[in-house]
């Protein structure tokens, strides 16, 4: 008989970090890779159909950009509270409530120059996804409430409420569930390179700033010293109360910006399929990226070739949609899975 | 080690080839792309596609067709659109509304394919759109439904408020109160084409209030089951889901879009087609009834039969007096709505207890 044994290790370093990772990531490709055998299709060859659909032409490139405009955005959003050490599943229903809010000034403001128009609608869907933030950050701070939850729970909320102006007040004329198409100067101009639009700046400005907010400046260190433990942090003078706070409040401002990037850059209007579970796949980016805002780019891009390579699978191998959602279960599984080879030593001992 | 090296290299190559081998040409000359809003496996309105689509592949001319499943209606279908354009498909059916303008956006850069949109409206040079008369079948699976109630409350899991779907929830009511005038129907929003848990909750919140007969707009079959548990009995609609509620399921009007999948590949085939936009009606088959259910007496299907014929001589289901369900008059006496008041129709018949949002701009 054997058993298990967990040793909790010193400390990880870098490299054997980036190895757990990696080899988590292959296993789920080897699982994914079984699950497309067994639909009756070379697994081999759905890789490479996957990877040549997303980066084999300048359409398939500039197309994986544009997915993973809005995994950016809502990488960095779930990221920046990882490193605290908090939840933010709701980037999805900030998301919708940032781009609630910045298609209220659309239907409802007035037509402004297309740079001042921008920014408002920019400011506007921070502040939405900021104030969707707010709620379970107060439940946390005053009432000690899990942030896991109550973001989750939000997320219908917010959608609900898309839901009530989409099918009530700002339903167009078709009498389905869209606004009208916003005027031109509430939309992101293209940069030239297919539907690739101006979300992508923003998207890599912030990725910049918010590399230099964390490693370099004295609130960064004070995020990730809470996020490391909050005892050191309370020893050091550090209030956590007002941390936990901001960070909220600045993770659900960068998903409300997806949510911007969405209804101004690629949708043109508010709808209820403006995200396709963007808030979600943020977690899988952001935990890959283990919150490092460079990162977060790669592993958007690297979760918007797979889930565009889902519909490729479909047209070329008439595998089900399924493939996809599938894909990215199993990443999570196994990244998170992997967690327990990063914080202990795992040994196999046989029993007398 | 080199052996272990050769034997892998070998293996991949073999993997290769044996994924290469399924899809040799068959040396026919069309290819056709399908966009669908839900899984093939809804056992509503997508499959009802998907099986016209199988329908159409078994033309001698028809080399291949193949699908892309729960595509959003927005940005992501153009995406999704111009894949099946690259991928060479001849012609690429579109089948939820909310997919109008991505296919009228990507006809536009494909002009040698052609694009056949379900539900919409608009059309192009190689784009144009298609839909049949489910109305009629609605009528008539309205008066199975007024014949079989007793409690005169019937329940409707509807999915979004959009002229399609009102009129499809007044015809019924109108072929139920052609058995019954005091049968009134309860309309729940499920804001979704498919969601069945949303869709079965719905229904048992109407059986719960005193419905006795459930049917629904929405494409999954979840508002079915509910019937079932309840041992109530049920209508289905887009495909037969008496699988599903053996006991409970009437009956259901169903599409036969197979019949025109053919048809439009054929006339493309030949060069004859044309962008003129088609709603079919019932004498085409493009909609009917699924077989009835055992229950169903031979009296109900006399009656049926002969509204079948009626509507065929004469589409009168929508002739006046037709009044809505405020009380006032809304078609007069003689008069029948025209096919662009059906078309945008957005009020309620006098018997549906129901609410269609209001936008602001009305």
């Amino acid at each position: 008989m054997f058993k298990i044994k967990l040793e909790q290790k010193e400390r990880v370093s870098k490299r054997e970090e980036l190895i757990i990772t990696l080899s988590a990531i292959g296993i789920a490709f080897v699982l994914a890779g079984i699950f497309i055998a067994l639909n009756g299709v070379n697994p081999f060859l759905a890789l490479w159909k996957v990877v040549t659909s997303s980066l084999g032409s300048s359409y398939g490139i500039s197309e994986t950009i544009v997915k993973a405009i809005p995994l950016i955005f809502t990488g960095l959003a779930v990221g920046i509270a990882l490193n605290s050490k908090l939840w933010n599943i709701g980037a999805e229903g900030q998301l919708f409530f940032g781009a609630t809010f910045a298609t209220a000034f659309v239907i409802y403001g007035p037509v402004l120059s297309k740079p001042l128009e921008l920014t408002v609608l920019i400011i506007l869907g921070a502040v939405g996804g900021a104030l969707w933030a707010l709620i379970p950050a107060l439940l946390k701070i005053k009432f000690k409430m899990n942030e896991v939850i109550s973001t989750l729970l939000l997320n219908y909320v917010a959608i609900n409420i898309a839901d009530y102006f989409l099918f009530g007040p700002w339903k167009g004329k078709d009498n389905f569930p869209y606004t009208p198409e916003f005027p031109p100067e509430a939309k992101f101009s293209r940069i030239g390179f297919g539907r690739v639009h101006a979300g992508l700046i923003l998207a890599l400005v912030l990725v910049v700033l918010l590399y230099i907010i964390i490693y370099h400046t004295k609130l960064g260190y004070k995020l990730r010293i809470t996020g490391s433990s909050l005892r050191a942090a309370k020893y050091a003078g550090i209030n956590i109360n007002k941390i936990m706070f901001l960070v909220f409040l600045l993770s659900g401002a960068l998903a409300g910006l997806a949510g911007v990037s969405q209804v101004c850059g690629i949708e043109y209007k508010l709808h209820q399929h403006i995200s396709t579970g963007y808030g979600y796949s943020g977690i899988i980016v952001a935990w890959l990226a283990r919150t490092n805002p460079y990162i977060i780019v790669i592993f958007a891009v690297f979760l918007s070739i797979l889930l565009k390579g889902a519909d490729s699978l479909q047209i070329a191998m008439h595998l089900p949609a399924a493939v996809g959602v599938v894909m990215q279960a199993l990443i999570l599984f196994a990244i998170l899975g992997s967690e327990l080879f990063k914080t202990y030593n795992v040994k196999l001992i046989r029993r007398k | 080690m080199k052996k272990i090296t050769w034997f892998v290299v070998v293996v991949l190559i073999a993997a290769f080839m044996a994924g290469c081998g399924g899809s040799a040409a068959k040396g026919k000359n069309l290819k056709a792309g399908f966009v669908y809003v839900g899984p093939v496996g809804d056992a509503g309105w997508t499959k009802s596609h998907d099986d016209g689509r199988l329908a159409m592949e078994e033309l001698d001319f028809v080399d291949e067709s193949t699908y892309v499943e729960n595509v959003p209606e927005g940005a992501e279908a153009t995406r999704v659109i111009t894949e099946l354009a690259e991928s060479g498909c001849d012609m690429i059916f579109t089948t939820s509304f909310g997919y109008m303008d991505p296919t009228l956006e990507v006809a536009e850069k494909y002009p040698n394919v052609k694009f056949l949109h379900a539900t919409g409206y608009k059309t192009a040079e190689n784009a144009t759109n298609y839909m049949g008369r489910m109305y009629e079948s609605k009528y008539l699976a309205g008066i199975v439904a007024g014949n079989m109630s007793k409690s005169g409350k019937l329940g409707y899991v509807a999915p979004f408020p959009i002229p399609e779907v009102v009129r499809l929830i007044n015809a019924f009511t109108l072929g139920a109160q052609s058995v019954n005038p005091d049968i009134s129907v309860q309309v729940l929003w499920t804001n979704s084409w498919f969601d069945p848990v949303h869709e079965k909750e719905a229904a048992n919140t109407m059986i719960a209030d005193g419905c006795d007969i459930i049917t629904q707009g929405t494409d999954s079959a979840g508002p079915q089951e509910a019937a079932e548990a309840a041992g109530i009995y049920s209508i289905g609609y887009d495909s037969d889901m008496s699988m599903f509620a053996p006991k409970a399921h009437l009956t259901a009007p169903v599409w036969h879009w197979g019949i025109y999948y053919k048809d439009v590949a054929t006339k493309i085939h030949n060069g004859t087609w044309t962008n003129d936009p088609i709603w079919w009606g019932i004498e085409t088959g493009i909609t009917g009834l699924s077989p009835y259910n055992e229950v169903v007496p031979q009296k109900v299907r006399d009656d049926v039969a002969k509204a079948k014929a009626a509507i065929i001589e004469n589409d009168n289901i929508f002739t006046g007096p037709l009044y809505d369900n405020q009380g006032n008059l809304r078609v007069e006496e003689g008069v029948a709505l025209t096919d662009g008041e059906k078309l945008s129709i957005q009020w309620f018949v006098k018997g549906v207890n129901g609410k269609i949002p209001k936008a602001s701009q009305e």
